[in-house]
Formats: structure tokens, sequence, C-alpha cells
């Protein structure tokens, strides 16, 4: 599989904030989903590999050939950024065409990547309406578009689903997993919300602190998490010390609240259980709990319980939660194996 | 309500008050007809007691309002006892107490229906009117009555009383520019009136109000200029030869200064608006400087610098064969100098104002950085831009003191008004200014009008 995006040990420094020692690889095709909270650097990062940002040192690849040192306009790579960023003063159609005319081809090429372009992001609605009355999703499908035209090796897109009602994101994912199939463009889809890795990605990098902490399939990530953040940013908050061992080749943790099956090729001194994996059961393995706290979440009812001397959270689906009391003893089980986290000496390093 | 609606002619104090009412007038009546002092069987006197008698009747056994039945009686009263002395006739007299008594009436039917400031403004408005034609214009009694029946007929609205008021004070206090000043002050009463908004809605029409009016003041000459001149004074200036290459020559020097303005000041506060340099911020208030220089030293530096006995002057007019005395181009130098601060300001905030992140993304669409300062940049800047150079325009156009002294002698329209004034005096050069003033206004407007269609500036953009 082709590269079509590389970068190596990126370093960038801007005031207070430096993006420390970046690499990635996205093979052609691709969908890579860059997971990090506010502040981490993501949106920097894309700048740097868009060449909008001139890094301090490292290497930028658009299909194995090196951009560090090219303007934007040579690189082939498409930006959307977060708030579309369409050119106010003119026409839907014409925003869409921006590039059209830097591109050395003839005007039926033009005419035909403008059409693809148009009726692939669904747009053709409102091609001669002003950009100011545009919502923010019919905007996103603007912007996309208009990067698209230009057949770029790879796409980076900056939370584009960010501030958009449910019913806009609805129609933006389904219009991402049209760009996917359809053109197959490497794209880079920078996000903090762990839904959209799911929804879209096929691998996932998580961001901290102007760094990478983890890359891989989404199935790794979120399953073997790294380190203590990873985990928790992805969701799986309960972290609790355990005491590891390995029977029969297999890793096995003793915790407070029980005995857990462990993930991972090591013994470690901590394991972490995503809340969706503990359920309230009767049957065998089942660990007796102390209910702490009940809150609905609509699709599912969030639980607080006190096992041993930890306090864990589980997400069970409403029935489950039926007749429940807070302060009440209640039989819990865990689907799926706990999975190791490195100690801490490690993760701090 | 308020209490006198209370007092009904069948209580006690209102039989009390007719019957004092009555009784003064028939005193009254008897006293000055044993005296000498008038006729008792005189129609009009008659007359007036008479009627006094049917409205205490009326009062009595119909159960008026007594606020306006005692009124009348007492006006009736009044008028008995000193209108035949204050008026010139009978007639005249009659009709001051037909209109005093319509006021009250009408000013009894404020009292009780509406807000206490209607009432305080309706009694204020008389007084003031009488004080200003019985006091202070010579007792002309007839515009008196005129005035007071129109106050009566605005009294439901505040908005009428002050329409009113601007009307009475044009056509007395501003006589000689009533009808200048009256359609200034409406347009302010209108605009403050009809204004519209949210929160500290009363406080902005306070100041919308002082500002206006202080606005006004400041166009009072203007049009006082414009409606004031016959159009038959207008004709020969238009028509005089050298009025006409002078606005001429005013119209193409000032294009020519705004346009190499724009040549070379336009895209350097865009690298202003880009770049951080050393001397940035020195350099932005140095843009400002011909602002504050007086134009008459702004002339003389340029003469002292370009003149024709001048070192520079000199070089420049020996090798290149260019004279700044008494040229156009010294006219236009002239003018470039005054005018650049304008356009300077104008671009650079409008640049400053547009994002980068349009240039970044530009750039990402394969736009050279020409071609999105081209394609983006300047059209998002343009309305700032223009609005500038419209300014710039106007003042070089506009530019007496340093162009007077640099290039007195092809005359611009600003000089040989000057010229004019100095020789033949203010009234004879008034409809040269009037011509002036009526030039200038349509270019502006033009100008503006073009403003409207360029694209607003990408500051509101999400």
């Amino acid at each position: 599989m082709s590269l079509a995006l590389r970068c190596e040990s990126l370093r960038l420094r801007i005031g207070e904030f430096e993006l420390r020692s970046v690499s990635l690889e996205l093979g052609s095709g691709g969908y890579l989903v860059l997971l990090g909270p506010s502040g981490c650097g993501k949106t920097t990062l894309l700048k740097t590999l868009c060449g909008i940002q001139r890094p301090d040192e490292g290497v930028v690849e658009v299909d194995g050939e090196e951009v560090t040192d090219l303007a934007p306009n040579v690189r082939n790579i498409g930006y959307v950024p977060q708030d579309a960023t369409l050119f106010p003063h003119m026409k839907v159609r014409d925003n869409i065409s921006f590039g059209l005319r830097y591109l050395h081809t003839d005007e039926q090429d033009r005419r035909d990547r403008f059409d693809r372009a148009v009726q692939l992001m669904r747009v053709s609605q409102f091609l001669d309406r002003s950009c100011e009355g545009l919502s923010g999703g019919e905007a996103k499908r603007v912007s996309l578009a208009r990067s698209l035209v230009l057949s770029p090796s790879v796409i980076l897109l900056d939370e584009p689903l960010g501030m958009l009602d449910p019913i806009s994101r609805e129609e933006l994912v389904s219009a991402l997993r049209d760009i996917r199939r359809e053109t197959g463009t490497a794209t880079v889809h920078v996000t903090h919300d762990r839904e959209e890795a799911w929804a879209l990605g096929r691998t996932c990098a998580v961001m901290n602190d102007g760094a990478i902490e983890q890359a891989g399939t989404l199935q790794q990530v979120f399953r073997e998490p790294a380190t203590e953040f990873v985990a928790r940013f992805t969701g799986a908050s309960n972290i609790i010390p355990v005491e590891c061992e390995r029977v029969n080749g297999e890793l096995v943790g003793r915790s407070a609240f029980g005995i857990l099956r462990m993930n991972g090729p090591e013994c470690s001194d901590r394991a972490a259980i995503r809340p969706e994996w503990l359920q309230v059961s009767q049957g065998d393995g089942a660990i007796s709990a102390i209910l702490a706290s009940v809150r609905d979440r609509g699709a599912f009812v969030e639980l607080e319980v006190d096992a041993g001397s930890e306090r864990l959270v589980a997400h069970v689906p409403p029935q489950q939660a039926r007749g429940l009391t807070v302060g009440g003893n209640l039989l819990m089980r865990m689907e799926g194996r706990a999975f190791g986290l490195p100690s801490e000496e490690v993760a701090d390093a | 309500m308020t209490e006198a609606n209370e007092i009904r002619a069948k209580s006690f104090w209102g039989k009390a008050a007719i019957a004092v009412l009555l009784g003064g007038h028939l005193c009254l009546y008897v006293v000055y007809a044993l005296l000498g002092e008038f006729d008792p069987f005189e129609f009009f006197n008659v007359l007036l007691l008479i009627s006094n008698f049917v409205i205490a009747a009326i009062l009595y056994y119909g159960d008026r309002d007594v606020l306006i039945g005692g009124g009348i009686m007492f006006l009736i009263a009044t008028h008995a006892f000193i209108g035949h002395r204050l008026a010139p006739d009978y007639l005249t007299s009659g009709a001051i107490l037909m209109v005093n008594i319509l006021v009250l009436y009408v000013g009894v039917k404020v009292n009780q229906h509406l807000p206490r400031t209607h009432w305080y403004a309706f009694v204020a408005s008389y007084f003031a009117l009488y004080g200003i034609f019985i006091v202070s214009l010579n007792n002309s009694e007839a515009l008196f009555l005129l005035f007071l029946l129109g106050m009566a007929a605005c009294a439901r609205s505040l908005r009428l009383i002050s329409y009113f008021w601007a009307f009475t004070l044009c056509f007395t206090f501003f006589q000689p520019y009533a009808w200048e000043s009256l359609l200034l002050s409406f347009f302010l009463l209108t605009a403050v009136f009809f204004a519209r908004g949210g929160v500290n809605k009363g406080l902005a029409k306070f100041f919308l109000a002082t500002g206006l009016t202080v606005l006004f003041l400041v166009f009072l000459p203007i049009t006082i200029a414009v409606m004031g001149e016959e159009i038959l004074n207008i004709q020969p200036v238009i028509e005089d030869v050298r009025i006409r290459a002078a606005i001429g020559r005013t119209f193409l020097t000032a294009t020519l200064a705004t346009l190499i303005l724009a040549a070379f000041v336009v895209p350097l506060t865009y690298a202003m608006s880009r770049l951080k340099f050393p001397g940035r911020t020195l350099l932005l208030s140095l843009m400002d400087l011909p602002v504050v220089i007086p134009q008459s030293v702004a002339g003389i530096a340029l003469v002292t610098a370009l003149g024709r006995n001048q070192f520079l002057g000199q070089l420049i007019e020996s090798n290149l064969g260019i004279a700044f005395d008494n040229t156009l181009v010294g006219i236009v130098t002239a003018q470039v100098f005054v005018a650049l601060p304008f356009i300077a300001k104008a671009s650079y905030s409008a640049f400053e104002a547009i994002p980068v992140k349009y240039e970044q993304v530009a750039a990402t669409l394969r736009a050279k950085p020409f071609e999105s300062f081209r394609r983006v940049t300047l059209p998002l800047a343009s309305r700032g831009i223009i609005i500038g150079a419209v300014l710039s325009w106007a003042r070089a156009a506009g530019e007496f003191g340093a162009v007077v002294i640099l290039a007195p002698s092809p005359e611009t329209a600003p000089v040989e008004a000057y010229r004019r004034f100095v020789s033949v005096g203010a009234t004879e050069a008034a409809p040269l200014a009037v011509v002036l003033v009526l030039f200038s206004l349509v270019m502006f407007f033009l100008l503006q009008a073009s403003i409207r269609f360029l694209p607003r500036s990408a500051g509101g953009e999400a």
C-alpha cells in the first residue's frame, strides 16, 4: 500500500504551544481520525501538513514526495477549516469553482469536476445563493466540494461535524462516506468526539499536548489503550489497581472488584474497564456491589456502584436498571476483558 | 381619574363656585355701570351677562363638568371686566373669548384623559404663545389666536405639539430662514419620534436628539445657502467659462490625485496589515500627519521643497521637465499630500479586518499569493478602500490652503470661489458657492450610491 501522506518528527513551536515530534502515516484511500482534546495541537498539525504553517523540523511527504518546504498551493492537499471559511463575497458556485482555473486542464474537464463535486456533496439546489444564508451543514458541504473539485491526494478536515445539529451531522457523515467510496481520497479527520471515530474512521490517532499518544486501528486504540490518557479519552473511565498474574497463558488480574480477565501482552498493575462492559447480572462470576447513584442518559442508564474500595461507572440498558434502588445491593458482571495499562512511571516518562 | 372629574355641579363646592362667579360678574356689571365706566345696555356687555346666566342654569340643572362651566363663566367675567380695554374692539374681544373658551375646553379634557406631561406641555405652551405674540411681538392678537387654535388642535399628542413648536419657533425667531430651519427641525423630530430600538432606548433617543441638533446647526449654513439662492442667480455662474474651467480642473486633479494615492497606498497598507516590521506603528501614526498640519503650512512646506527656486524643485524641473509652481502637477501634488490620510486609514482598517484564514484557504485551493490577493483579499476590502477613496477625493477637490500656496494660478474651484469673495464680496460670490455646494453634493451622493454595490466587509462571517 502506497502512502498518501506521511510526516515524520514534525516539531513546531508557537509561543507557549509546541508540536513535539509528530509522526503519522496514512495509506492512499485511508481514513484517519485524529482524536484529541481542545488545544492539543490538532488544528496546528493540520495547518503544518497543508503548508499554512512551516515546521521547525521534520518532513512532510505527499504521495511519496517531500513537500516540507513547498507552499500550500503546490502541495495537492485539500484543507476544510472548522468554520468552512467560504469566501463571503462569492456565490456558492464561485466558491466551489474557485481553484479550478489553476488546474492546467481544459474547459470540459473543469466542468466535469465541478459537476461531480456538486453531485457528490448534494449542493446543486443552492449553487446561486450567497454564502451568508447557508446553514452550518450546507456551508461544510460547499467547503468540501470546493476542495474536492481539485482532486487532492489528501483532504484534511478540521472538526467537520462540530457545531452541527443531529440531522445535519447525519447528512454530513453520509457525505463523507460517499467521498471515501467514490473518490478514495485519503482523509485526515480531526475531532474530539469518539463517536465520529467509529462512524467514519478506519484508523485512529490520539493526540495530547502536542504529541501523538497512540496510533493504530480503531479496535487497537479503543480496546488496547497504550496510556491512561488514551484510555480515559476513548471512554474507558474506570481505572483500577490490579495484581496481575499469568494463569494457563492468560492474564488474570485480582482487584478489589474481583478477578478480571486481562487484555494485553504483559502484566501491569492497573486495568481500565469500559463502562458499557459492566452489566447488571445474576449469573456466575457476578460481583456484589452497592448502588451509589442512577442517572438516566436516554439510550442507556449510567450507574455508579461501589465494589470493594473502588467506585465504578457502568452504562447498562434501561431494562437492567429497572427496580434498582440507590443504596441497595446489586450483582454486576463484566463482559469482555479489562485491559492492562502501563504502570504510572512509564506513562509519565 | 383626576380629582377634578369628581367635582360636579350638584356638590356644595360646585354650587358655591357658580354662585361666586355669577355674583362676581353681576356685581362688577352694576359697579361699573354706576361708576359710568361703560354703557350697561351695550349689546356685547348684555350678551356676556346673559350667556353667563345661561351657562349657570345649564350647570345647575344639567350636572355638567363644573371645571368647564365654571371656567367659561370665569373667562366671560374676566373678559367683561378687561376685554374692552385690552382688545381694540368688541369683535376682537369676542373672538379672544371664544378661542379662550375652546382652549379651556381642550385643556380640561387633556387634564382629564391624558397623562400629566400632556397637561403641563399644554399649559406651558399656552403661556409661551401668549408671551411670544402678545408681549414680544407687539400685541398681534390675530396671530396669537390663530396659533392658539393650532395648538389646541395638536393638544392630543406630544409629538404634534413638538412639531407645532418647531413650526412656531421657525416662523417667529428664525423668520429669515423659516423654511430652511423648518425642514431641518421637522427632520430631527421625525428621526427622534420614529426611532425604534431595544435596550437603553430613552438614553439613545436623548443622544440622538442632542447630536442631531448640533449636526443641524452645522448643516444650517449649507441649507440656507442652497435654499436661499434663486435659480436665476445661478444661471450666469454656470455659464461662466472661467468657472466651468475651474470645476473641470478640480474634477480632473482630484481624480488624478485619488488614483495616484490608490495605486501606492493600497498595496502599502495591505503590507502593513500583514507584516510586522520595525517602525510599523510609527508609520501608522505618520500617515495621519497631513490631517494635523494646517493646510497653509502644508502648502508652504511643499513650496519650500518643490518651488521653482528650491533645490529639489529645480532638480526635477531640469531633469524631468516637470514644474510644480502654478501647474496642474503642483495642484495634484498638494491634493495628494492632504488627501493621503483618508484613503490610507480606511484601506488599512479594511485589510486589517479580513482574517488571514481566507488567504490561507485560498492557498490550499492552489491560488498563488497574488491571485489570492486579487480574488479574495482585495474584493473583501474594496468597500473600505472605496469609502476611503471617496473621502480622499472629496478632500482633494475641496482643498484650498495648500493648493493656493503651491499653485494658485490655474484656479481650482475653491480657489476661484475665494478669488470672487475677495474681489466682489460675499453676496456676489454666493451663487458660485451654491453651485460648488451642489456640485460637491452630487458627486458625493453618486460615489456613496456606488458603494452600496460593493461586497460587505468580511468581519461578520462566522
